[in-house]
């Protein structure tokens, strides 16, 4: 596909390579970007090297959030700790409850009863499409698609108020718990979580069309900012960035935790129908197809839902974890977010070391900043999708 | 777990216990043979990914925790764990050979004071430059200013 620029045809691989032609060396300049730029999606503060419109390096400067969530964790009983890593991604609250409950019962020897399995199931997915719609919407805000995003949030804000009809919260839920979860659902209620999957469903198109395949979008996102295979390994990047750098690795799939094997779902990769592999357009559209991947998990979820009890007997407020460790990994919508935990048998968690998926993630652009133009590093942090909550936990 | 045997047949000499029995499996190895032994988790079976890097402290001693990941065929978890004492802590960094240690290395000095021989950045990274102590120390003292601004209540 050939591209022209002010009368100079320009390759689309030539326009995605590295480092671009430097004709004219002017200065180099450094300078802030954040912590309060809109595009940062919170106050992370990026330094940048650049001459002229090309980034030379960068360093994010990390930490304005951090409020030392394991340290809480530590001076807290179990059933008082378990709302503070809601704080940590707020866009996903359910996906980092289940995070830390999951290492928790593995250590303990907690068997969870099969409703409150499926329930899991059902409002992690659910958390996953809102999360999903936030950060696509976002991505085409910082593109210059003002839209989009007001149309992904007319259906985000029904998904967060058939969330909120049961758990009792819009964006911090505290809804899993140890060996259960706090409150069962109606019949009503699942009627109403098929009718979001469907209206969810209906608009996709229109997703796609105003945003996806949007031309303006697609030269700002298609083949811009690469992050390949190896480079993600390296620098421990999961979740969607992975996916969309054509690495089949979900954890729903190759660890299923909390019944996920007994539904059936495709793993999403990059889909390539336009752009490169890697590339910031796929990272958007793996995640587009994700929310459809999770709709049907959740409409399976729905119908095969068991009549069973919500939460572990034994369970109670006082409860505390026997002596052991663990360490447990489960799929959040930005990547795997999993804790490495430690009990002595004492009242409070003795450590509970929480992996921050953005963290690792975010740590991936100070290599492929190298000879972005300055706008696209705004595609690149968009596309990476990070929540500075989870990166400073 | 394969991989247990595999890493003490290759280096019987760093390898100091190996449990492959209830909730979590890991191969305890000497601190100065840490980059050997996950050179061989990676070369010999299959480690692609530096899933998370943890430190422990255990007011006896202290611990740093590897958690490394293989993704395809075969996802599984390898944790090597590596004791050291308190006073000095002090391990050789992997952040060479694995880029995601040279954060999760970071976080570690940060938040216990455990050094990384070797590392090319190791500065704070989630405190600010000047705070004083490293929180997640079982005997950290709660600060009661910070640059003028109360933090007792």
């Amino acid at each position: 596909m050939t591209t022209e620029i002010q009368g100079v045809k320009l390759d689309e691989a030539e326009r995605s390579t590295p480092v671009l032609p430097r004709d004219i060396s002017t200065d180099e300049l450094v300078f802030n970007m954040g912590p309060q730029h809109p595009s940062t999606h919170g106050v992370l503060r990026v330094v940048m090297r650049t001459d002229g419109e090309v980034v030379l390096g960068c360093q994010p400067l990390i930490g304005n959030l951090h409020r030392c969530c394991e340290k809480i964790l530590e001076n807290l009983t179990y059933v008082q700790g378990l709302p503070y890593v809601d704080r940590m991604d707020y866009l996903a609250a359910l996906n980092m409850e289940i995070g830390l409950v999951l290492a928790v019962e593995r250590a303990a020897e907690i068997e969870v009863p099969k409703r409150a399995q499926y329930l899991r199931v059902i409002m992690c997915e659910l958390n996953r499409v809102i999360s999903h719609l936030f950060s696509a919407g976002q991505f085409g805000l910082d593109m210059g698609a003002f839209t989009p995003f007001l149309y992904m949030f007319r259906e985000r804000e029904e998904g967060i108020s058939v969330i909120n009809e049961v758990t009792g919260g819009r964006l911090l839920y505290h809804y899993i718990r140890y060996g259960g979860v706090t409150r069962d659902v109606s019949k009503d209620w699942l009627g109403k979580v098929l009718k979001f999957c469907d209206r969810v469903e209906s608009h996709m198109d229109e997703y796609n069309n105003l945003l996806t395949y949007n031309h303006i979008f697609l030269k700002r996102s298609a083949g811009v900012a690469l992050i390949d295979r190896e480079t993600c390994l390296r620098f421990g990047v999961t979740g969607p960035v992975l996916r969309g750098a054509g690495v089949k690795r979900d954890m729903r799939k190759d660890m299923p935790y909390s019944s996920y094997e007994d539904f059936d779902f495709d793993l999403v990769t990059a889909p390539c129908d336009e752009g490169v592999v890697g590339d910031a357009w796929n990272r958007h559209r793996v995640r587009l197809l994700e929310i459809l991947e999770s709709i049907r998990i959740i409409r399976q979820a729905v119908e095969k839902l068991p009549d069973t009890e919500i939460a572990h007997k034994k369970v109670t407020r006082g409860w505390k974890a026997p002596p052991g460790e663990a360490y447990v990994a489960s799929e959040a919508p930005r990547g795997e977010i999993s804790c490495y935990f430690v009990s002595d048998g004492g009242k409070f968690p003795y450590r509970a070391r929480m992996r921050g998926p953005s963290f690792y993630n975010i740590s991936v652009i100070t290599q492929t900043c190298r000879g972005l133009l300055i706008g696209d590093m705004i595609a690149l942090l968009g596309s990476v999708d990070i929540t500075l909550g989870e990166v400073d936990r | 777990m394969s991989w247990g045997a595999t890493l003490s047949e290759a280096l019987p000499d760093a390898v100091e216990e190996v449990v492959a029995e209830g909730t979590h499996h890991f191969v305890r190895v000497k601190a100065e043979s840490i980059v050997e032994a996950a050179g061989v988790l990676r070369d010999k079976c299959g480690a692609q990914m530096l899933h998370q890097v943890s430190g422990m402290d255990f007011e006896d001693r202290m611990e740093v925790v590897y958690h490394f990941t293989a993704i395809e065929p075969g996802p599984e978890f390898m944790c090597l764990k590596v004791t050291i004492g308190r006073d000095n802590p002090e391990v050789p960094t992997l952040s060479h050979e694995w880029e995601a240690a040279n954060w999760g290395e970071r976080e570690t000095w940060d938040l216990l004071g455990i050094r990384f021989s070797g590392h090319p950045h190791l500065y704070r990274i989630l405190l600010p430059e000047d705070w004083e102590g490293h929180p997640l120390r079982k005997d950290y003292e709660y600060p009661t200013e910070y640059h003028g601004i109360d933090c007792t209540e």
